[in-house]
């Protein structure tokens, strides 16, 4: 999934090189349990080249990279749907600063959404139709938690995503998203209560940890349990 | 099989050539595994072979690398208590009553950092850092008020922030493959919930220069009317002396200006005019690489105590 780009090549250049080899190696390592499943063989002539792929069926296949950057496109799509809606009309308790600041959280949505879809290209799953009947956009308390919702799980798909990211290049990408999914989350959690910008006790069902004052983290399938429910198209999810 | 096996080795030496060294006493294993090869279920072999080379590269190795990068963001963690701790107990006058449960809240989960990270480092066979006391630091590069001016205080804070959450993205890479990543990666999204929080109450402030400051790392605005200042330059802190927080690696374009993300523009990107320079920037946040973290860190370290 890595960009054929001179941008690209220099920022992987940037980081060191021999924990570049050493990772290399950790993949390959790997690669040969996976021939005690009968998926691949460890002769070197025998490994495919690469074939291009076209995803046809809104397919997420966990078993690499690119299945989990169109899970986390399809989570860029489910926020950038909410904050489209809310904002064509918020409801007007909301005061100045905070049209603002949901404005420019709308635009960031749309951002990752649009960068997610050129980033996986053909590899990508379709424009999804979303559901938020179940959210009453003419009350602020609801908006507001709506958002929180969105973003706190949000940041909890990211955190993990990074860690199970095989690509040294996509893992960046993912925390580079990650932490401003997190503003995000500090903002809206904060026009709740004052104290809420991090209050990890609240969030420890998404994994948080307050003793060691770690942020959020939830793997897929947990997080889908709660995100597909604003998701009508049909996704085709496996190897999760 | 054996030839499958010896392919292994041979692709494994492109990368690493030390590979033989690095098998030390598991090279009479691998012999071994060579030569009684056609006793054991051969399903298991590749197995058995990985998990010998897990071990060899995660385990045996000295991870003085993943040790170094838990040392520089553990001297940004105290740089951060410190900071937030004096102010609680040496001049608690000076954050407003309503506003002590949050600087508590940031205080206490720095040391909270500072617990797990001394941890790790010890669980990794390293020697974590000394505690650096509050003596070390100089906090007075957003100015010299900072102990005296709340709005000084805050801007100082959101500085140290989100300084310590590109000094951790920069080090996800090395951290890669090993529990640690985990740990830091969720420290560095806290990080960002601080800087977001302390952003807010620097904007409530309404300082000159700051009126339209976002809890998201941005480009400047105009204070008349929130519009970007363009061109780009500088950082949204407004204080040029602390460009190296927010600016390049050398040679990269690691700037928190920046728009073009993995060669992809986001100005207007998919036909959103509305996607101008401020929210393109903002969407996304940037790694800083070690020696670009030394640099800005030392800008709040007295000589004698510097990072090197």
């Amino acid at each position: 999934m890595t960009k054929n780009n001179s941008e690209a090549i220099a920022e992987k250049d940037s980081f060191s090189i021999s924990n570049m080899q050493r990772r290399q190696f950790l993949q390959f390592a790997g690669a040969s349990m996976a021939l005690t499943m009968g998926l691949i063989s460890c002769k070197k002539e025998e490994i495919p080249a690469t074939t291009p792929y076209i995803n046809t069926d809104n397919t997420i296949d966990f078993k690499d990279d690119t299945g989990l950057l169109n899970y986390i496109y399809a989570l860029e799509q489910i926020e950038a749907a909410f904050y489209v809606k809310a904002t064509a009309n918020l409801p007007a308790s909301f005061t100045p600063t905070q049209v603002l600041f949901f404005n420019d959280i709308k635009l960031h949505e749309i951002a990752h959404r649009e960068f997610f879809k050129r980033f996986l290209g053909v590899t990508a799953i379709g424009v999804l139709e979303i559901d938020f009947s179940g959210i009453d956009f003419t009350d602020a308390t609801a908006v507001l938690n709506a958002a929180r919702t969105f973003e706190d799980l949000g940041v909890a798909a990211y955190n993990d995503a990074i860690v199970r990211c095989k690509n040294d290049y996509n893992l960046i990408l993912l925390s580079q998203v990650a932490t401003v999914e997190a503003r995000h989350a500090a903002f809206v959690c904060s026009q709740v209560s004052a104290l809420s910008f991090a209050d990890l006790t609240e969030l420890a069902p998404l994994g948080a940890d307050a003793t060691n004052a770690l942020d959020v983290m939830l793997a897929p399938g947990k997080v889908l349990e709660q995100a597909s429910k604003y998701i009508k198209t049909k996704l085709n999810i496996i190897n999760l | 099989m054996n030839m499958n096996i010896l392919n292994i080795i041979e692709e494994t030496e492109k990368v690493d050539g030390a590979v033989y060294e690095r098998l030390g006493p598991r090279r009479s294993a691998l012999k071994h595994l060579l030569n009684v090869g056609q006793k054991v279920s051969l399903a298991a072999i590749p197995l058995s072979l990985s998990t010998m080379f897990q071990k060899t590269y995660s385990q045996t190795t000295p991870n003085t690398a993943s040790i170094d990068s838990l040392n520089l963001v553990l001297a940004l963690g105290y740089m951060q208590f410190q900071f937030y701790n004096n102010a609680l107990t040496a001049t608690p006058a000076l954050i407003p009553v309503a506003d002590k449960p949050i600087i508590t809240t940031l205080r206490d989960q720095e040391q909270a950092h500072i617990n797990v990270l001394t941890k790790a480092i010890t669980d990794l066979g390293g020697t974590p850092r000394a505690l650096m006391p509050y003596a070390n630091f100089d906090y007075t590069r957003v100015n010299a008020n900072v102990t005296t001016n709340y709005g000084t205080f805050l801007r100082t804070a959101v500085v140290l922030e989100d300084l310590s959450e590109r000094a951790y993205k920069g080090q996800l890479i090395t951290l890669m493959g090993t529990p640690v990543l985990a740990t830091a990666v969720r420290i560095h999204t806290i990080e960002a919930r601080h800087s977001a929080q302390l952003r807010q109450m620097v904007n409530k402030l309404q300082i000159a220069t700051l009126k339209y400051l976002r809890p998201w790392v941005s480009i400047r605005r105009n204070d008349a009317d929130g519009s970007d200042l363009l061109p780009i330059t500088g950082n949204d802190s407004m204080i040029g002396v602390l460009n190296p927080v927010y600016d390049i690696d050398a040679g990269l374009l690691n700037r928190e200006t920046k728009t073009i993300q993995a060669g992809i523009e986001l100005i207007g990107i998919g036909g959103n005019i509305n996607l101008t320079a401020g929210p393109a920037a903002e969407s996304f946040d940037e790694y800083l690489l070690t020696a670009t973290v030394k640099t800005a860190a030392n800008l709040f370290i007295k000589t004698g105590f510097q990072l090197t």
